[in-house]
């Protein structure tokens, strides 16, 4: 279009530039105190560029950290985010399959059961969940940290919305080359599903990295740490002085994984989160 | 009311020019439609008009001022879109009032100019609606309703009959022309559809690839075209293109001596109008050719043909004459001064 | 939505359904009646035994002025959280759709804080702000501002404001982003012609087509602001000081597990519990309508 911008088109990318200098700059900052010292960081202001103790943060963040060593946490969050994510998928996708493509009695019970777990965030139930988790003995462990988070709404519904959308001629043909609902789901559905199912990778490992209160509760152990809750043990009480560059050295190796993830599998990302969300 | 000239047009996407320099005058009231098939560039050069897409060199002028840098809502233009483009969150009224609500029209007066046009298009029962409870038509006449209630010196059609179904689009075209003539705006119309042009259009600029390739009255450019693009563009049955050889000097056509010693140079080809071709008994036209199939119209029929040299040939003839056979090899004969030359650039080959 | 074509099993489906029912059923559903049981009784001092007092431990919620003060806060929080997330996000997205080239490289850079944990956004921006080593507070002490989100609750406030909001400017970003461009580039155009500048066209045109997404966005941020701030709040404040950020969700931990108050925290959950309900019930209501709009 004709467009008498003139400085229109300056301000606009003025504008966007700043937006994402805020965006950034807390980033930015964590990173460059990440390699700074803390006689640098006890009087401010700390300077805006990077120094050189990258390594001697780094290292000691990784193999003293604060109650566990820092590779330790990373160790349990990666544990848990997979497990998470691999949990939820396996089971949603093999909710929706039965809810699509069977006739069974209870089958919109279950599904109304299932569709009842989005109003049940764990935020809401934690006391109890803690309860049960406890009485089974699962606390400090992989199992507890993973299982009651695994239960998922969206994804069972973004499963199922994308089988809704399969012709049905699909099915017909298979059945008449002979294949039964199991060959049908390995060999047909789930390869035509494998971007969905690498979209929501994507989402579940952030929401399973970035778990805070349900670690929290359910390790006392500190070698049961994960890296997001951990992070917080190394904030100060009280009078105590914080080792902020090892905080920050902590906090940008607690980013790194999902970041990573985002940055690099952003289209599918993108596409997934506002596909799952219609 | 404004006249537009268009002085050596050009645009450029990136480094490839699609527009490759138009020229031409519009006088005030004309109706212009700009036809030519997908991609000739012909949307292009309606929106740079517009001021939707900027223009690379040359210069447009509406009026007595040069349009180049200023935007859409300066230019005092209006424009109904292939797709209508209404506000889909607005009624019928709001949208046809939206552009003069923007201007600052009093309230008052954009009541009284919504109802004229909603009466001129029959939309009355139909201005607390919103777009989406309409059909097509409808649709369409809003965005023409849009268009009509600003007042502008310029209208600028972007294929809007392109979405309708056959019949509609019918009635619509006759509408359109009558509105047009009622309005006496200077109006811009692009179509792909060769019928459309020359049921609506006072003059015509035929685009092709780019380029304004001719520029007439209907009627002057169906029975004069200036090149072999225009020849077969505009007309349908589209006409027949026979291939030249030459032989001991002589130019044949369908395999058969005809043309004498004429200078047409390597490469020409002969057109012939469907309309223009008679058939007579083997041997006594000016060529021959075989009969495929026929298609009878009803008040006309269509013979397709194959000549010796494999031209394809259609030969219009009455509805109630009884047709060829298939297979059947006919001749075909055409009056004096039927014969269009094209050389192989595709220009018209004066004098013939 | 149904499928023509099914397979026939009786127990097939039966065992892809047990996992996600199974897992539902033993930390979803029981835990929750456990808590809505829970919230009728109230331990005795010694945790021994439990006494039955129905809605005694809500009315005894209601009437207590800390817990009414968390409504208040929470209530503001959410609104300032989602009033500034949104409002940035939207600028950023109108400016980005305004640039033909380069957006995608703009949509890089604004997509980071999507990954970063609630949490660990708090220690980001708490180290941003200590009262003592801060760059900001040391930025705004050159003012004549002294920052002590210690001390200050309306500081405090602000500071997880911030922290919260930053977070959820990619979300909605993308949200944006995305509705912008779904409007037809034709609609836009009629308004250009008719006589409508950029802002006109803006507030005119495309706001209102937006509002789809915009409501969407808007149950959204007000469940994130309940639920998954969580972290940010424990992590910067916990709560204080004086209880000023305690929102309704901290208050449920802290007094679960802090203050080991197995009645209360009970009923706080069934409070919660009846807020995400209708929140979630009112943002499936909005989707249903967006496939209809327009």
């Amino acid at each position: 279009m004709v467009e008498r911008r003139g400085i229109g088109t300056w301000l606009t990318h003025a504008g966007l530039i700043l937006g994402i200098a805020l965006i950034c700059f807390p980033i930015w900052v964590a990173f460059v105190a990440s390699t700074l010292s803390q006689a640098d960081l006890v009087r401010p202001p700390m300077p805006l560029i990077p120094g050189g103790h990258a390594i001697a943060n780094y290292s000691e963040a990784l193999f003293t950290g604060a109650n566990a060593p820092v590779w330790l946490m990373l160790v349990n969050s990666m544990v848990m985010a997979l497990g998470i994510t691999i949990g939820k998928i396996v089971i949603s996708i093999l909710s929706a399959y039965a809810i699509v493509y069977f006739r069974f009695p209870f089958r919109m019970l279950f599904f109304w059961l299932i569709f009842l777990t989005l109003m049940l965030p764990v935020e809401v139930r934690i006391v109890p969940t803690y309860e049960v988790v406890a009485g089974l003995g699962l606390l400090n462990s992989y199992t507890g940290l993973i299982l009651p988070l695994v239960a998922s709404a969206t994804a069972t519904f973004l499963f199922r919305q994308l089988f809704l959308t399969i012709p049905d001629e699909l099915v017909e043909a298979a059945r008449v080359d002979g294949a039964g609902p199991v060959r049908f789901f390995i060999d047909i559905l789930l390869p035509m599903s494998r971007t969905n199912i690498a979209a929501l990778f994507v989402i579940l490992f952030i929401y399973g990295w970035n778990q805070y209160l349900w670690p929290l509760l359910v390790t006392t152990d500190p070698s049961m740490n994960t890296i997001v809750m951990g992070i917080k043990q190394m904030l100060p009480t009280g009078d105590d002085v914080a080792k902020w560059p090892v905080v920050m050295a902590t906090a940008m190796l607690a980013m790194l994984p999902p970041v990573l993830v985002v940055v690099f599998m952003q289209n599918l990302f993108v596409k997934g989160l506002v596909e799952s969300e219609k | 009311m404004a006249d537009i000239t268009f002085t050596d047009i050009r645009k450029n996407y990136g480094r490839t020019e699609i527009i490759h320099g138009i020229d031409a005058r519009i006088a005030d009231g004309e109706f212009i439609v700009i036809v030519g098939p997908s991609g000739c560039g012909k949307s292009t050069l309606l929106r740079m008009v517009a001021g939707l897409e900027t223009i690379t060199s040359g210069k447009i002028a509406i009026g007595s001022r040069i349009v180049n840098e200023l935007e859409p809502r300066e230019r005092n233009i209006a424009m109904v879109f292939q797709n209508y483009a209404l506000y889909p969150h607005m009624s019928v009224f709001d949208n046809m009032a939206y552009g003069l609500k923007i201007s600052g029209v009093p309230k008052a007066e954009i009541r009284a100019r919504v109802d004229e046009a909603a009466r001129m298009l029959e939309l009355a029962p139909y201005l607390d609606r919103k777009p989406r409870q309409l059909s097509g038509g409808q649709r369409q006449r809003v965005a023409m309703g849009r268009a009509i209630v600003r007042k502008p010196a310029v209208f600028l059609f972007d294929e809007p009959l392109s979405n309708l179904d056959a019949k509609l689009r019918v009635q619509m075209r006759l509408e359109i022309k009558a509105l047009q003539r009622k309005l006496a705006t200077t109006t811009l119309y692009v179509t792909h559809d060769q019928v459309e042009a020359m049921t609506l259009a006072d003059r015509m600029i035929v685009m092709n690839g780019g380029v304004a390739e001719q520029v007439g009255a209907p009627l002057e450019v169906y029975a004069n075209p200036q090149t072999l693009f225009v020849a077969g563009f505009i007309g349908s049955p589209p006409m027949n293109v026979l291939k030249t050889s030459v032989r001991d000097g002589s130019v044949w056509i369908g395999g058969r001596h005809d043309l004498g010693p004429v200078a047409l140079g390597e490469g020409a080809v002969i057109g012939i109008r469907p309309e223009h071709l008679s058939i007579v008994p083997q041997g006594a036209g000016l060529f021959d050719a075989t009969v495929a199939f026929s298609e009878p119209l009803g008040a006309e029929t269509l013979v397709h043909t194959t000549t010796l040299t494999a031209d394809a040939v259609i030969v219009r003839i009455g509805g109630d004459v009884h047709p060829p056979q298939p297979g059947e090899v006919i001749g075909l004969a055409v009056p004096p001064g039927r014969l269009f030359a094209f050389n192989a650039d595709g220009k018209r080959i004066a004098g013939f | 939505m149904e499928k023509r074509v099914v397979f026939n099993s009786r127990w097939l489906p039966y065992l892809l359904v047990a996992p996600q029912v199974a897992v539902t059923a033993i930390f979803f559903f029981w835990p929750a009646a456990q808590a809505i049981y829970q919230s009728a009784f109230i331990p005795d001092p010694f945790g021994l035994k439990t006494q039955f007092v129905g809605f005694g431990n809500f009315e005894y919620l209601f009437g207590n002025a800390f817990y009414r003060q968390s409504f208040v806060t929470t209530a503001v929080f959410s609104v300032l959280v989602t009033v500034l997330s949104m409002s940035f996000a939207l600028w950023l997205a109108a400016m980005a759709d305004r640039i033909i080239k380069g957006s995608g490289i703009y949509r890089t850079l604004l997509i980071w804080p999507y990954a970063v944990a609630p949490a660990v956004a708090g220690v980001l921006w708490l180290f941003l702000f200590n009262p003592f080593t801060g760059i900001i507070s040391w930025l705004l002490a050159q003012y004549g501002y002294t920052w002590n989100h210690g001390l200050n609750g309306g500081q405090a406030m602000t500071l997880v404001v911030i922290a919260s909001a930053w977070k959820q400017i990619s979300y909605n970003f993308l949200f944006f982003l995305a509705g912008l461009q779904a409007i037809p580039k034709s609609v836009i155009e009629a308004a250009a012609i008719d006589g409508a500048s950029f802002w006109k066209r803006f507030w005119t045109i495309v706001f209102p087509l937006l509002s789809p997404t915009t409501f969407f966005l808007l149950v959204v941020n007000i469940i994130y602001a309940f639920f998954d701030t969580f972290g940010v709040i424990h992590t910067i404040t916990q709560g204080g000081p004086q209880q000023s950020t305690t929102i309704l969700v901290y208050k449920v931990f802290a007094d679960g597990f802090v203050g080991q108050d197995l009645g209360s925290s009970a009923a706080q959950s069934v409070v919660l519990l009846v807020l995400v309900s209708l929140l979630t019930v009112i943002q499936f209501k909005f989707i249903e309508r967006r496939v209809h709009y327009g």
